[in-house]
C-alpha cells in the first residue's frame, strides 16, 4: 500500500475525542490500513485506502482527535499542522471529512469551525445521529448544509447507516470549500495579524499563500512545539505578541466567545430540542457504573471476570498451540539426524517462540476485553471511578487512562501521559505507569500461577487477580510518595467527557485485536526468536567433553552467568537456573518463560524435550531432593515480576519522554529495589513459617 | 562429517543473530522508541 501516491486524492478524518472518527475510519479502509508515528513525536498515525461509490481510489489519513485548533498537546499540534501543510512527510490533505457527534453538536462545531475556514473543500459528518435522535434532537441536516455550504451527511459509523452517501460525497471532486465564517476578529487584531504577516513571511515562519489564522496560531501562544519552524524565527513571533497583547488585552478570549455566539446562532437554525432533556440509556447506566459504591463493586466484578475469561476460556486454544509446537518438535526430529543444528531448531527455536506463542489466546482476550471497554463508552467511567481514587494520591483521573494503557503495554500508557497538563502529574504518572501489570508479564504469571494452583481456574483467575491489584495498589502507594513527598509542583483536576454508552462496534473490536495479536506475533517471530537462538548458544557453547548434560549446562555462558548472580538471588530461594531466567527478561519479562523453556528443553535430553514447560519446572529438583519451584518460589517470583523493571522498550520511552536520564534510572532502581526486597521477605519469612 | 555441518550451520545462525541485533541496537540509538516490535501495536 503506497502512502505517498500524489495522484490519489487524500482525505483527512477530522473530529472531536469520541465522535467515532476511527469507527468510521475502520468502515471506510477495513483491513487496508497501517499505523505508524508521526516522526519527531509519539502521535499515532493511521492511514488506508479506500474506493468511492463510484470506484476511485481514495487515501484516508485519520488524525487525532482535538477540542480545538489551538493546539494545548502535542495531538491537536498534529493535527494543526497537517492540516496547515507544515509536516514534510505528510502532505497537506485534497479534502477533509469533520465527524461530529450530533448528540453533542454544538460542542464539536467549535473544531469543524477552525477547520472549514482554513479554506479546504469537507464534508461534515454528524455521527452518532441515533444517540441525538433517541434524546428527540432534531438536526435539519439541509439547512446546515446550505448554511456551511458543504455536504452534510447522516451516519451511524457502528452500523454502516449513511455509509453510501457518504461515498457517494467521497467522489465528487467539486467539493466546494466553506463560505462561512465563524469568528468575528475585531478590527484593531485583523490588522495587527494582517501587518504580522510581512515579518512572519520574511523569517520563513509562514508561507506566503498562509491565510490569517495562521499567524493567529502562532501568535495565540498554543503553539509551544511550532514544529517546521526555527526557533530563532520564534524570537519575532514572541515581539509580534506581546504588542498585539500590549494594544488588546484579553483578544484570545473575546476571539473564543465570538467564535461560541456564531455556533450557538446556527445551532438555533438547525437543532430542534425538546423543552426537557429525555432520559436516555446512559442517564440510566450512568446511575449504576458512576455510583460511588456500585461503580466500585461493578469495577471489581469486571476485572475479575477478565481474570477469569483468561484461565477459563483461553485454556484450550492454548492446549492446540501447545500441541502443535510439539508436532512440528516431532516432525523436525524425525526429518534430521542428531546434531547442532538440529537442537537448536528443536530445542531453541520452537521451545522458545512456541513458549510465548502459546500466550497468544490471552493476549486476544485482554485485548477483546480492552476494546470492548473502550467501545462502549465504559473505559471513560472507570476513568471517572477512578479519579476519586487518584485525587487521594496526589494525582487525578487523567493520569488513569495512561496506566490503564500500561495493562497493555507501558510504552504506549508513557506516551499517553503527555496528555496530562500538570508537569508533576505528567512525570509522576510515567514513574508508576510499569507498575501496571502489562501484557507481556501475562505469560510470566500464566506460568507461575498454574504451577501453584494447577487445574483450578477460578483460584487461579483470583491470584492472577490479586497480582493486577497488587500492581495497582504499589502504583498508588509510590504515586502518593513521589506526589507527596519528593516532587514539587501543583496538580490539575481532571476535565474529561463523558460519552454515551453505544453498541460496540464490533469490526473497530477486531480491527484493534487484529493490530495487537500481529504485534505480538511478529514480536515472537523476530525478537524473542532471536533471543531463543542467543539464549540455546549461551546454553550450549562453550562445549565440553562430558556427556552430562547437567554440568554441560553449568560449563556454558548462560551457566556461568547463573552461577555468577546466584549469590545475590539464593536469599530469595531461586537457584542458578532462574537466575538465567531473570537475566534473560531484563530485556523483556516474556523472555524469562523462553529462557526456562531453553534451558529446560536443553538440559534433560531429546527425548522429552517438548513437554509442557510447567511439567518440568514441576520436576525439577535441588541436589538435596527438595523440589525448585516450591509454592513459596513461586510467589517469591511472582512478587518479583509485579515489582522489577524489566522492559528496555519501556526504559527507552522513559528516557525519551522525560528527556534525561534520571528518571529511567530511578524507575529502575526504586522498582527493581522494591521487587528483591519483598521477594526476599516472602521466601525468608515464609521459609521461618515452615512454608 | 553429518554433526560437523550441523555444528558449522548452528554457529552460523547464532552468528547472523548478534549481527542482526548489533545492527538494530545501532539503528534503535538513532531513532528511540518501541519502534513497533514492543507488542504495545504501535
Amino acid at each position: 500500500m503506497s502512502n505517498v501516491a500524489s495522484d490519489i486524492p487524500l482525505i483527512a478524518i477530522v473530529g472531536n475525542p469520541n465522535s467515532g472518527k476511527t469507527t468510521l475510519f475502520n468502515l471506510l479502509t477495513g483491513l487496508k490500513q497501517k499505523v505508524a508515528n508521526y516522526p519527531g513525536v509519539t502521535v499515532e498515525k493511521k492511514i488506508g485506502e479506500c474506493y468511492s461509490q463510484h470506484g476511485k481510489k481514495l487515501r484516508l489519513i485519520d488524525l487525532p482527535g482535538a477540542y480545538s485548533l489551538n493546539a494545548r498537546s502535542p495531538d491537536e499540534a498534529v493535527l494543526r499542522d497537517v492540516l496547515l501543510g507544515r509536516r514534510p512527510e505528510t502532505p497537506r490533505p485534497d479534502r477533509v471529512v469533520c465527524v461530529v457527534d450530533s448528540a453533542n453538536l454544538e460542542r464539536n462545531l467549535y473544531l469543524v469551525s477552525q477547520v472549514l475556514e482554513l479554506g479546504l473543500p469537507a464534508i461534515l459528518v454528524l455521527n452518532m445521529v441515533d444517540v441525538a435522535e433517541k434524546r428527540e434532537w432534531r438536526i435539519d441536516a439541509a439547512k446546515l448544509s446550505e448554511l456551511l455550504g458543504i455536504p452534510v451527511i447522516k451516519t451511524q459509523a457502528v452500523t454502516g447507516r449513511g455509509l453510501i452517501e457518504l461515498k457517494l460525497a467521497l467522489s465528487r471532486d467539486d467539493l466546494p470549500a466553506t463560505k462561512w465564517r465563524s469568528a468575528v476578529i475585531p478590527d484593531g487584531v485583523r490588522t495587527a495579524l494582517e501587518q504580522s504577516r510581512g515579518p512572519l513571511c520574511e523569517t520563513g515562519a509562514i508561507h506566503a499563500k498562509a491565510s490569517l489564522l495562521e499567524p493567529l496560531y502562532l501568535l495565540s501562544g498554543h503553539d509551544p512545539t511550532h514544529y517546521g519552524i526555527e526557533d530563532s524565527q520564534m524570537g519575532r513571533v514572541h515581539e509580534l505578541r506581546r504588542s498585539i497583547d500590549g494594544a488588546f488585552p484579553g483578544w484570545e478570549d473575546e476571539l473564543v466567545s465570538a467564535r461560541y455566539r456564531s455556533i450557538e446562532e446556527l445551532c438555533a437554525e438547525v437543532l430542534r430540542r425538546p423543552d426537557q432533556e429525555i432520559e436516555t440509556i446512559t442517564t440510566k447506566l450512568d446511575r449504576i457504573f458512576l455510583h460511588p459504591v456500585l461503580g466500585f463493586v461493578n469495577l471489581v466484578f469486571v476485572f475479575a471476570l477478565l481474570g477469569y475469561l483468561i484461565f477459563s476460556v483461553a485454556a484450550a486454544p492454548m492446549d492446540w498451540i501447545d500441541g502443535w509446537f510439539g508436532q512440528l518438535g516431532a516432525w523436525v526430529e524425525s526429518l534430521m539426524p542428531p546434531g547442532d543444528l538440529r537442537d537448536l531448531i528443536v530445542n531453541g527455536v520452537i521451545s522458545g517462540v512456541g513458549g510465548v506463542v502459546i500466550f497468544l489466546p490471552q493476549i486476544v482476550i485482554l485485548f477483546l476485553f480492552i476494546g470492548l471497554m473502550e467501545d462502549t463508552g465504559y473505559m471513560s467511567r472507570l476513568a471517572f471511578i477512578m479519579d476519586w481514587l487518584m485525587s487521594k494520591v496526589g494525582l487525578n483521573g487523567k493520569s488513569f487512562l495512561p496506566f490503564l494503557s500500561s495493562y497493555a503495554c507501558a510504552v504506549p500508557g508513557v506516551m499517553a501521559a503527555r496528555t496530562i497538563e500538570s508537569p508533576k502529574d505528567r512525570l509522576v504518572t510515567i514513574l508508576i505507569a510499569p507498575l501496571a501489570s502489562c501484557s507481556a508479564r501475562l505469560p510470566v504469571y500464566t506460568l507461575l500461577i498454574g504451577l501453584l494452583f494447577p487445574a483450578k481456574p477460578l483460584t487461579q483467575g483470583l491470584l492472577m487477580m490479586g497480582l493486577y491489584a497488587l500492581g495497582t495498589g504499589a502504583a498508588f502507594v509510590f504515586a502518593w510518595i513521589f506526589s507527596k513527598g519528593i516532587m514539587k509542583g501543583d496538580s490539575s483536576p481532571m476535565i474529561l467527557e463523558m460519552p454515551p454508552y453505544k453498541r460496540p462496534s464490533l469490526k473497530s473490536i477486531l480491527l484493534l485485536v487484529w493490530q495487537r495479536a500481529k504485534a505480538f506475533l511478529v514480536r515472537a517471530g523476530s525478537i524473542i526468536l532471536g533471543i531463543s537462538i542467543l539464549i540455546w548458544a549461551a546454553s550450549t557453547y562453550p562445549k565440553t567433553d562430558t556427556e552430562d548434560k547437567s554440568l554441560q549446562l553449568a560449563n556454558s555462558f548462560a551457566g556461568q552467568a547463573g552461577h555468577f548472580i546466584e549469590p545475590v538471588i539464593k536469599p530469595l530461594g531461586y537457584d542458578w537456573k532462574i537466575g538465567i531466567g531473570l537475566i534473560g527478561s531484563f530485556a523483556a519479562r516474556e523472555v524469562f518463560n523462553t529462557t526456562l523453556g531453553v534451558v529446560y528443553a536443553v538440559e534433560s535430553g531429546d527425548d522429552d524435550n517438548l513437554d509442557p514447560l510447567r511439567e518440568k519446572l514441576a520436576a525439577e529438583r535441588r541436589a538435596d531432593g527438595r523440589p525448585v519451584f516450591t509454592p513459596l518460589v513461586c510467589l517469591s517470583l511472582l512478587v518479583f515480576y509485579v515489582f522489577a523493571m524489566q522492559c528496555i522498550s519501556t526504559i527507552a520511552i522513559v528516557r525519551r519522554e522525560t528527556g534525561t536520564w534520571k528518571w529511567p534510572l530511578v524507575q529502575l532502581g526504586y522498582m527493581t529495589g522494591t521487587a528483591y526486597v519483598l521477594s526476599l521477605l516472602i521466601y525468608q519469612v515464609g521459609s521461618a513459617l515452615g512454608y | 562429517m553429518n554433526e560437523n555441518w550441523q555444528s558449522i550451520a548452528a554457529i552460523a545462525v547464532v552468528l547472523i543473530t548478534v549481527v542482526l541485533f548489533a545492527v538494530r541496537a545501532a539503528r534503535r540509538r538513532k531513532k528511540p522508541g518501541c519502534g513497533g516490535s514492543c507488542g504495545c501495536g504501535k
